[in-house]
Parts: C-alpha cells; sequence; structure tokens
C-alpha cells in the first residue's frame, strides 16, 4: 500500500492510541512509540505495529504512535486505520487482515436447550477502553455497535476496532452481535465483510422496515460467506424495528429468513415517528409496538428484545421497565450500562417457588419416561411438552443468576 | 535545711539527688509573671519556634499527613529551615503527598539528606526512584514507625505539628476549625515521642479547648500562621459511590466474599480502604447488613463517610479512627459519642499492648500487584516508580483475620496478578482473598474460606488461572530493569527489611 498523505486514527484515551501515519521521501520505515506502557510493553507493541504494517505492504513511510496502555488488538486496528486513511484508495483488502480460518468456530452449546439471551450489551465500536473490557460484565450477549454510537469521521477506523475485537479469545464464549449501519448507507457492506470476516454469531440490522431489506442484507452476507470461507447460513440475523413501518411489517420481519434469530424493539427513533415521547412506564405509548414486536418473534419463534433503558441512573425506572418486559414476556433487553446485567438477571430469575415446581415437573417426566409412560402426570393434572421445556428454562435461568 | 539534708545523707543510702527548697518558683520561673505563666509557648514566627526548638544540623524533625493534599505545614517549615541555614536534616513525615513536590529542591540542596515515610507521591517519588538521595528512603508501615520511634532507630527532635486549632497552652484537635480534619491519630503518637513539639494552627482559641486529641503536657511552642492548610483540599465531601462499573462489579463481589466468608455474624468488626472499590463496597455490604439483621460491633480506620454512613444509621456501633479521609467522616468524629480517636500506636504498633488491627475480622484494601504467592507490592508502579505507601497494608493484613485484596485484573494493559512483584510490601502469607473483576482467588492456604465461597457459587478460581487470563489479554510484561543502588528500603511492621527498591534504570 503506498501511502501518499497524513492521516491520524485512534484517541489519546486510556487503553487506546493515537497513530499518526505519514509518507517519507526516504526508502525507509521510520517506527516512533511513545507509551504509558513502554516499560513493560514496549517491544511487543512494536512488533504488533510492524506485523500490522508488513501484512498491509507498508514498506516506507513514518509512524508515530501515542500509547494509552491498548491492547494488542486496538493496535492492530488503529493502525490499520490510519494507513488506509493515508492511502489513495480507500478500499481495504480484506485479504490483507487476518481471515475467518484463524478465528476458531464459537463452542457448541453443550445442550439442546436454547440459548439464553437475557442481556444483550451494546458498546461503542469506536471505545477501545469498552471494547477491551466489556467481556467482565458477562452480559448474554454483546452487541459490538457500527450505527449510532460511532461518528461518521470514524466508521472506517470501528470497523476495524470491530473486526479485531471480534477474534479475541476473552470474547469466545459470549455470543457476538454487530449493529452494521442501515441499508440506506454506504457503510453497511463494508461493515458486514468485518462482521462475517469477524465470525460474529449475529448482524444486528437497524431501522428494519421491511422484508425486503432482510432478504438484500440475507444475499449479500451469504456472498461474504463464500468469499471468505465461512459455512454459508453460519451468520445469523437480527432485525431492530425503530418505525411505525417496522412495527405493521414485523411479522413479515420476522419470519423473512430462516437466519432470523431475533426481532428487538429500539424505542427512541420509533417515538420520534410516532409523534411521541417516552413516559415514565406510566403510559402506554410502546404497548402497541412491544405487543406487535413479541407477536411477531412468538409467530416466528425467535426471541424478542425490548427498549434500550436511557436513564442509567435510574435503577428504580430500570427495574420498573424490565418488571413489565418480563411480565409481557420479552426474553431480553438490549443494555447500554454493563451494571443493568445484574439487575436485568436478578429480575429475570426465577422465584424459589417457581424453581421449586420446575424441579417436581422435571422429575414427574423423568418418572413417566423410565415407566415407559406416554402421559406425563403431577398432582393430577397432565403435563404438556411445552411445561416440560418451560421447567427446563426455568432451571436454566435459575442456574444463570 | 542544709543540715537536715546532710543529716539524711549520712543516715543513710539517700534517693536521688536532694537540695534545699529555694523558692516556691525556683524551677518554674515562668509562674512568675501572668505573661509567661499562660503565653509562654506563643510564638510570633515560624522562625522564632524554630529557634526556641534548638533545631540544629543532623537532627530529626517530623510531620503528620491528617492534612492529605491540603498540608501547608512541610513545605512551609522546610522552607524556613532552610532560610536558617540549617542542614542535614532526617526528615520523618508519617506520609508524604503530591504536594510535597517542593522537597525536592531541599534535598538538592542538601536541608534534607534521610526521609523516613510511609509513602511518596508526585515529582518527589520519581526524582528519588532517579537517585536523587545519597541515603535510601526508609518506607516503613503505620503501625511499623511507632515501633521505630520505641526503639529509637526513629529518634525526633522536633515535631512541627499541624492542628485545627489548639489553646495557648497547647491543647489542640483536628475537630473544630476551618481545618477539620477529623483524627490526629498520627499527630498523637508523634507529640508523644518528639523532645520538642511545635503546634502550627490557624485557629486559637479559648482555655482549655476540648476534645483534647494532643494534650498541653506534651506541647513547647506554638505558632499561629495565616495558613497552615487548605480546608478544599483537606475537607473534601464524602467521596461519591463510583459509577464506574469495574469498580462495582468487583466491590460486589468483594461485599458477597464477606457475606459468605463465615465471618459475617451480628457484632462482627471490618475495616475499608479508600479506594472507590472499598467505598462502593461499603454500600453493597450495607445492603446485606440490613436484610440479615447483621450490625457490626466496630469499623477501624482510615473511616470514610460511607463508614460514617452507617454508623450514623446504627449498622456499625463503633468508629475506631487514626486518619478520617473526608468530611463526613471528620464531622462523625465530632459529633459522635462512640467514634474514637485512636493514635497511631492503638491503630497497628505490632509491639504496642494492644493493636486494634488486631480485633478486625474482615478488611478491604487494594493493590498494584499481587503475585502467585498472594505477596503484594503497594509502593512501585509498573515502571518501577514509587508511588503510593506501605500505609497501613501490612498491619491490617497481619492483624485481621480475613483480608480481601480488591483490583480489577488487569489496568489500562498492566497486569495486576503477576508472577513475582516488583516490590514487596505484604508478605502472601497475612492475605486470604483476591477479588478482581475477573474472578476470585483465594488463598491455599484458607481452604476453609474457598469452600465457603465455592459453595456460595461465587466465582472462585486459582490465582494461575487469574494470572493466565490477565497475560492472554495482555501479553507477558518484560521485567523492569533496574540499577544496582538501592534508593529505597521496605520495612516490614518488626522493622525488618523485607525489601529494598533499587535506581530505576533509564
Amino acid at each position: 500500500m503506498n501511502m501518499i498523505k497524513e492521516a491520524v486514527a485512534g484517541a489519546l484515551e486510556h487503553s487506546d492510541l493515537l497513530v499518526k501515519a505519514a509518507p517519507s521521501d526516504k526508502d525507509t520505515l521510520d517506527i516512533v512509540i511513545s507509551s504509558d506502557v513502554i516499560k513493560l510493553f514496549g517491544k511487543q507493541i512494536r512488533k504488533v505495529v510492524t506485523d500490522t504494517l508488513d501484512r498491509l505492504s507498508v514498506s516506507s513511510g513514518l509512524i508515530m504512535i501515542e500509547d494509552k496502555g491498548a491492547l494488542d488488538f486496538v493496535i492492530r486496528a488503529r493502525v490499520q486505520a490510519a494507513v488506509l486513511r493515508s492511502c489513495e484508495s480507500q478500499e481495504l483488502d480484506w485479504g490483507k487482515l487476518s481471515g475467518v480460518a484463524s478465528v476458531p468456530a464459537k463452542a457448541v452449546p453443550p445442550s439442546p436447550r436454547p440459548k439464553l439471551r437475557r442481556s444483550m450489551l451494546f458498546v461503542p465500536g469506536s471505545n477501545g477502553g469498552m471494547l477491551s473490557t466489556s467481556f467482565v460484565y458477562k452480559p448474554d450477549s454483546v452487541m459490538f455497535d457500527l450505527e449510532d454510537s460511532v461518528a461518521l469521521s470514524e466508521k472506517d477506523s470501528a470497523r476495524l476496532m470491530v473486526y479485531q475485537v471480534l477474534q479475541l479469545p476473552a470474547y469466545r464464549d459470549i455470543e457476538t452481535a454487530v449493529r452494521i449501519n442501515g441499508v440506506d448507507t454506504e457503510f453497511w457492506q463494508k461493515d458486514l465483510e468485518a462482521a462475517i470476516r469477524g465470525r460474529a454469531d449475529i448482524v444486528r440490522l437497524p431501522k428494519t422496515e421491511n422484508a425486503q431489506e432482510i432478504h438484500e442484507l440475507e444475499a449479500h452476507v451469504a456472498r461474504i460467506e463464500k468469499a471468505c470461507g465461512r459455512p454459508v447460513g453460519e451468520t445469523k440475523l437480527m432485525a431492530a424495528i425503530e418505525s411505525a413501518s417496522g412495527v405493521v411489517n414485523a411479522v413479515a420481519i420476522a419470519t423473512a429468513s430462516p437466519r432470523m434469530t431475533a426481532i428487538a424493539i429500539a424505542g427512541f427513533d420509533y417515538l420520534v415517528d410516532m409523534h411521541t415521547t417516552r413516559s415514565d412506564g406510566s403510559e402506554p405509548e410502546l404497548f402497541y409496538a412491544r405487543a406487535a414486536v413479541l407477536h411477531a418473534a412468538r409467530a416466528a419463534h425467535i426471541d424478542a428484545f425490548d427498549v434500550v433503558y436511557g436513564n442509567v441512573k435510574d435503577d428504580e425506572g430500570f427495574m420498573r421497565e424490565v418488571r413489565i418486559a418480563k411480565q409481557l414476556g420479552f426474553d431480553g433487553k438490549s443494555l447500554i450500562h454493563p451494571k443493568q446485567i445484574e439487575l436485568l438477571h436478578k429480575a429475570y430469575a426465577p422465584t424459589d417457588k417457581e424453581v421449586e415446581h420446575a424441579k417436581r415437573v422435571l422429575a414427574a417426566a423423568e418418572e413417566a419416561h423410565s415407566k415407559g409412560l406416554g402421559v406425563v402426570s403431577l398432582d393430577g393434572k397432565m403435563i404438556d411438552p411445552p411445561v416440560i421445556d418451560e421447567a427446563e428454562m426455568v432451571l436454566q435461568l435459575a442456574a444463570a443468576a | 535545711m542544709n543540715s537536715a539534708i546532710n543529716q539524711l545523707q549520712s543516715q543513710g543510702p539517700v534517693l536521688g539527688q536532694l537540695r534545699a527548697f529555694s523558692g516556691a518558683d525556683a524551677e518554674t520561673p515562668y509562674l512568675a509573671s501572668l505573661e509567661t505563666k499562660l503565653h509562654r509557648k506563643l510564638c510570633g514566627s515560624l522562625e522564632e519556634a524554630v529557634k526556641r526548638s534548638r533545631l540544629k544540623d543532623g537532627m530529626t524533625i517530623s510531620f503528620h499527613h491528617a492534612f492529605r493534599e491540603g498540608d501547608k505545614v512541610v513545605n512551609q517549615v522546610v522552607d524556613t529551615l532552610a532560610k536558617l541555614g540549617i542542614k542535614n536534616l532526617t526528615l520523618a513525615s508519617s506520609s508524604l503527598l503530591n504536594c510535597h513536590d517542593p522537597l525536592v529542591e531541599h534535598i538538592k540542596n542538601g536541608v534534607i539528606t534521610q526521609i523516613y515515610t510511609s509513602g511518596l507521591r508526585g515529582k518527589l517519588a520519581e526524582a528519588v526512584s532517579n537517585g536523587l538521595m545519597k541515603q535510601p528512603v526508609q518506607i516503613h508501615s503505620h503501625g511499623g514507625r511507632v515501633h521505630l520511634l520505641q526503639t529509637g532507630e526513629l529518634k525526633i527532635d522536633v515535631a512541627f505539628l499541624g492542628v485545627a486549632c489548639c489553646d495557648e497552652s497547647g491543647n489542640a484537635n483536628g475537630s473544630n476549625g476551618k481545618l477539620n480534619c477529623g483524627s490526629l491519630g498520627y499527630a498523637k503518637t508523634d507529640a508523644q515521642y518528639a523532645d520538642q513539639v511545635v503546634l502550627l494552627t490557624e485557629e486559637l482559641v479559648g482555655f482549655p479547648n476540648l476534645p483534647v486529641s494532643i494534650s498541653q503536657d506534651r506541647v513547647n511552642w506554638i505558632v499561629k500562621l495565616d495558613q497552615v492548610g487548605d480546608p478544599s483540599l483537606i475537607s473534601v465531601g464524602a467521596t461519591r459511590v463510583t459509577t464506574n462499573p469495574g469498580a462495582l462489579l468487583i466491590a460486589r463481589l468483594a461485599a458477597d466474599v464477606i457475606e459468605h466468608s463465615g465471618y459475617f455474624k451480628d457484632g462482627f468488626s471490618m475495616q475499608t480502604g479508600s479506594g472507590a472499590s472499598s467505598t462502593a463496597a461499603t454500600r453493597f455490604l450495607e445492603e446485606r447488613m440490613t436484610q440479615k439483621c447483621i450490625k457490626a460491633s466496630f469499623a477501624l480506620g482510615g473511616i470514610t463517610g460511607s463508614i460514617a454512613d452507617l454508623h450514623k444509621k446504627g449498622l456499625i456501633e463503633t468508629l475506631v479512627d487514626v486518619q478520617s479521609f473526608d468530611h463526613d467522616a471528620a464531622e462523625s468524629l465530632r459529633t459522635s459519642s462512640r467514634h474514637l480517636e485512636i493514635s497511631a500506636n492503638e491503630y497497628a504498633n505490632p509491639t504496642s499492648k494492644g493493636a486494634y488491627v488486631d480485633h478486625v475480622n474482615v478488611a478491604i484494601e487494594s493493590a498494584l500487584e499481587i503475585d502467585l504467592d498472594f505477596n503484594v507490592n503497594v509502593i512501585t508502579g509498573s515502571d518501577g516508580v514509587m508511588r503510593g505507601a506501605s500505609g497501613g497494608h501490612c498491619d491490617v493484613a497481619a492483624g485481621a483475620d480475613l483480608l480481601i485484596i480488591v483490583a480489577p485484573l488487569v489496568r489500562h494493559r498492566i497486569p495486576i496478578v503477576v508472577r513475582r512483584v516488583t516490590t514487596l510490601l505484604t508478605p502472601g502469607e497475612s492475605v486470604a482473598v483476591l477479588v478482581t473483576d475477573q474472578g476470585i482467588a483465594v488463598n491455599p492456604k484458607r481452604p476453609e474460606i474457598e469452600q465457603r465461597l465455592r459453595d456460595a457459587r461465587l466465582p472462585v478460581t486459582t490465582i494461575q488461572e487469574l494470572h493466565e487470563r490477565a497475560v492472554a489479554l495482555t501479553g507477558e510484561p518484560e521485567p523492569i530493569e533496574f540499577d544496582e543502588r538501592i534508593v529505597g528500603v521496605i520495612r516490614y511492621r518488626d522493622g525488618s527489611v523485607i525489601d529494598v527498591v533499587r535506581q530505576v534504570k533509564n
């Protein structure tokens, strides 16, 4: 790659770094590094920077690094972003970065039970600190965002950050999702490359209006899966409903593809579209949208996520909303702050009474099975298969709480 | 009378030196005039106090750090001594903070040539780590300092003690006045052991001044100055409970550990540090105490506003205080009849006849590094430069039944769990549990604790596993390089040398 102008990427913030890339009239490659942790990791940082430049075929230029304790994956992403910005063509040859082959598949869940999806934590794709630590909070799913939390000028850099963070071993045990930009933007196809090649479990499409958008998305996902050698069909899809159209098309969207695995309602944009605002939970402005999205989810046999609760300081308000969502039947909620995870999991934890009852149901089922009986009964009542499934879910929730 | 004395001497062995009465005020000439009787201790200036204390080259001066970053005593005093041409002094401060950077110049000029302290920070610490002083700095714990005073290794010639208020006889406290700093625990010890005690205050009040933290019978000289401290930096608002999610996660786990440790019973005792996770842990502990109707018999500290709050709510019966960290804690000392001010000797001296640290059930402290043997470093940073304090760390660790270290596993690429600590301050045998945001490790010496925590389904793993996890994220750190020269001596609480700090290589 040929750098033709000066460019900067990254940030002077903890767990991030500022990279300045510039062409050089000499034929040499000069790398100048200053770091908060130069004594501990100076050599390692230089190695990562050199490797990254090597893979991009950068053989001359001046690279200046000001590091504030960034992990290797952040260093790679920021160096890649700076180099790309300094180049003529902004097109990234994804083959020059590590491919799917190097990212092992997620471990298959040991039990056939459906995956718990109570908490989906939003993490801005441009924030090195959050990307480096979010796994610590153990959400059921983590969603790396390339859309609304990333500034327009940072879309390219964030994309590379997300591509790198998806491959971090610390996230191997957590379901990963990437929120790409909407199909009406210039970014979404490039975002898909990063998400699929990084082996994200789910691609989340914001502002989904109709089933057609899912079909279009699906076609590109399959194309990229083939191109990078990922099993076709492996990447799942999720739609965020953020408008009236999305709500009325929810069933069509939810059933648009076998890849569809969840549907979420995004409250803020939807309410703007509806010409209203959030109440404190005392008014029903979200009622219809919640009900529609839930029914679509159930009809399509996929998961449903409730709205983001934006007031991070108000734990009581958050819990009020969680109780509503749980009672309606939502599988989980989109979260924007790690402390909400613990609160949410507690709310979804079954009561001791529920756990006792579930154990009795499963014991009855086990007994019937061992006796070769076709019908399971408990306390004189017949227990249908769905009830047994539900009991298993209760115990799974209890174990996870 | 002389003949009677002679007769006594010839009658048999006589106790002591007898001499005849020679007037009511023979030995107390100051009683002769009202002025000297009541006002003789007052000095018009710091220079006058220094002269009257007969401070000479080569002597030892001491300070306390209850004014924290708002201290103006150390710098003013040492400036004055420098102007008076005094040199080769040993400076013994219970701790040194960022505001004491100006000492670097005085060290360069030979005014100060030896330092005893529990901690160093800022430019002073950096300069010392880079070889500023010929003599290595002696780093001791709070309890260890008193032990050094008792063995005579540390001999204070003149103590310069800033106080919030005092009367003309020297009865002083830290509770009343603009510079309300709370407990004068460290100052009390200096007042007891120093030859000459100089009090510095902004407020002279009526006699007798109560409460009496430092008594008139230990005070030689008093100086009233315009500025002895900065109230905005002393009397900070109670530390707000952090919103940092990482600190909250660690705090909650620490409270869980205490809850399931086996020590969480009605009447238990506790101590927490002042860091973000410790303060937050107090809140989480409050929830559990309220839920289970458990009250603490006492909390020891380093008292924070959140601990004072639990005391106010009736959840902690007594507060035992060697240092009040914030305004709320200081207010509690001033107003509560069950908030006790203690000296450093009562707090943590291993050879005192009774140290409060010995009575603590559970304690939470932080660490800069902890190694595979649970040894803790709280003094040298990841670059080998000194930037922390021994403080009460090893004292509390030795005395408490259960010591919990709280720390994130990785702090901005710096792994907290390491193979071997850069500097050893608190030995691993005193550390029971490590709580990080990525798991809990229990010292193999405490298998019963590990079992209880596992039974409670807490995320217990081994310290080796935590170390591997840290290194998997950050990469293996290169060892820090040092020169041969020793710049700091780490003294364990019993006075023994537990480690040394060498000059950083540049």
